[in-house]
């Protein structure tokens, strides 16, 4: 799956060219992202880009392109966005649990209304005068639900004052899904975007993600997936870690959610990262990167069936961007169950992103601007990255990703090469679920 | 990504086909949390929530 590619400068632009090391095929792709140009080429043209030379027939296309080049994103956001950790624990025991949720830990509730508070003061001072918060720090949010209600609740009731000059709020989660009617509607009521973890069908979920106590989940998360997608409230993605076990059936996956949910949403597949629970847990490995790309990408294909939208992070081609994480470089504002505030929604003990405190009783906040600065360093571009294809789509992946020395990039690159032949190869090309349109 | 996609004739065949392409507006995504394929852009992807 190795993918080389070279890379060119042409007036301050990036061009690239793949080559085609088994020589399969005639053709090679070339890819000027910036200037929003790929062409499919005859492999002699490539080999003349490959020597670095830019061919007169590529200078005329580029210049034409020229006034309507595109910048890559590369500010930071101008954004308030408010994490919070509710609870270390959970009512599932996942093999794969990055945060070990298995602690009977709850937050302050004056934590929580003190952090509530300072996000209102400063998110009326953004440019849209918005506020996002989701509760993906720790455990499952919904876990202890009198504070959770109290948390969602008094997030309502100062958006309805527009206290501070917040216009609108936006409440998000990543949640499991493991609960009755009740909850089920209070949160398609309160929330405007929701990710539920579903690994894929009964035996991959049962196996990946069993109650604590060792029972099936997949009955109630499905119905709960059924409930919020029926209610038409809030928009639902659902996630799905892949294993080495689950990782070929990600198609089969895809048509069993067409079966039982129908379509209109999207399916994140992420592969599992040995980190936290997984790290002890040999029984449930990764996927090989070669495994999840070829997986992935047949599973996207039928997404395109079913009007299933079937994403992964990092190999993103509908944005031009500079830095990959917009939670270390705002910085989030994530406050964890003890009151330290870090910029990574995995961090949930502060250890690696920490920046700073809150504090229960005075809510009085010190933050570390030094520490806040080097978090925003790491989102920068690493060096190898300026002779990848992907540069531009995945910014050098998750930090986080890196400092665990877990790489992906061979996946990135494959799925941004195979979107752009796709679009190519296609005579009125163009995906089907709205990433990539077809033109005229 | 948009695109519209055509197959080029000329240039002595050296170039097969060609996509324009158009990507999301950069005052938008700045508004959001993630750089990456988020499912939504409101909060993180994810990317290690697992």
């Amino acid at each position: 799956m190795e993918i080389g590619s070279n890379n060119l400068k042409w007036n301050g632009h990036d061009l690239y060219v793949v080559e085609d090391r088994e020589g399969k095929t005639e053709a090679s792709v070339f890819y000027a992202p910036t200037l929003k140009l790929a062409l499919l080429i005859k492999n002699e043209l490539a080999a003349k880009l490959w020597s670095g030379e830019v061919p007169e027939i590529i200078q005329k296309k580029l210049e034409r392109q020229l006034p309507i080049a595109q910048n890559p994103i590369i500010d930071r956001p101008k954004a308030f966005h408010l994490a919070l950790g509710l609870t270390k624990n959970c009512t599932l025991g996942c093999l794969y649990c990055h945060a070990e949720a298995d602690k009977n830990i709850l937050t302050d509730r004056r934590l929580i209304s003190r952090a509530i508070d300072y996000a209102f003061s400063h998110a009326g001072d953004t440019p849209k005068k918005t506020l996002t918060v989701s509760f993906a720090v720790g455990g499952e949010p919904t876990m202890n639900w009198e504070l959770f209600r109290y948390a969602v609740d008094r997030i309502r009731e100062l958006e309805r004052e527009g206290a501070n000059g917040v216009a609108k709020v936006f409440l998000s989660m990543t949640t499991n899904g493991y609960y009755g009617d009740t909850k089920r509607h209070y949160v398609a009521d309160n929330f405007d975007t929701l990710t539920l973890s579903l690994d894929g069908f009964a035996a991959i979920q049962n196996l990946h993600r069993p109650t604590r106590m060792g029972h099936e989940s997949y009955s109630l998360v499905a119905e709960t997936c059924k409930y919020l997608l029926k209610s038409g409230l809030v928009r639902i993605g659902l996630r799905g870690t892949v294993s080495k076990e689950s990782v070929r059936f990600l198609a089969e996956i895809i048509d069993h959610y067409y079966e039982e949910f129908g379509g209109g949403y999207a399916v994140a597949f992420e592969p599992l990262i040995q980190t936290g629970r997984a790290l002890d847990n040999r029984s449930l490995l990764p996927p090989t990167n070669e495994q999840f790309a070829e997986n992935y990408w047949k599973a996207k294909k039928r997404g395109e069936q079913f009007g299933i939208r079937v994403v992964t992070s990092a190999a993103n081609i509908n944005r031009l961007v500079g830095r990959y994480c917009g939670a270390m470089s705002i910085p989030s504002f994530t406050v964890c169950s003890d009151g330290q505030i870090t910029a990574c929604h995995r961090d949930q003990d502060a250890t690696d992103y920490g920046y700073g405190s809150i504090d229960a009783v005075s809510g009085n906040v010190s933050l570390d601007t030094s520490r806040i600065e080097n978090n925003v360093g790491q989102t920068e571009m690493p060096s190898y990255c300026d002779s990848c294809i992907a540069k531009w789509h995945c910014a050098g992946d998750c930090p986080d990703l890196r400092r665990v020395g877990y790489s992906r990039c061979d996946v990135n690159r494959f799925l941004v090469l195979r979107q752009l032949e796709d679009l190519l190869t296609q005579e009125k090309g163009g995906d089907k679920d709205g990433e990539l349109q077809p033109g005229h | 990504m948009e695109s519209c996609n055509q197959v080029i004739e000329n240039d002595e065949g050296a170039i097969l086909s060609e996509a324009l392409l158009t990507f999301e507006d950069s005052s938008e995504v700045n508004e959001g949390m993630c750089s990456c394929v988020c499912i939504n852009d409101e909060q993180c992807c994810g990317c290690l929530l697992q």
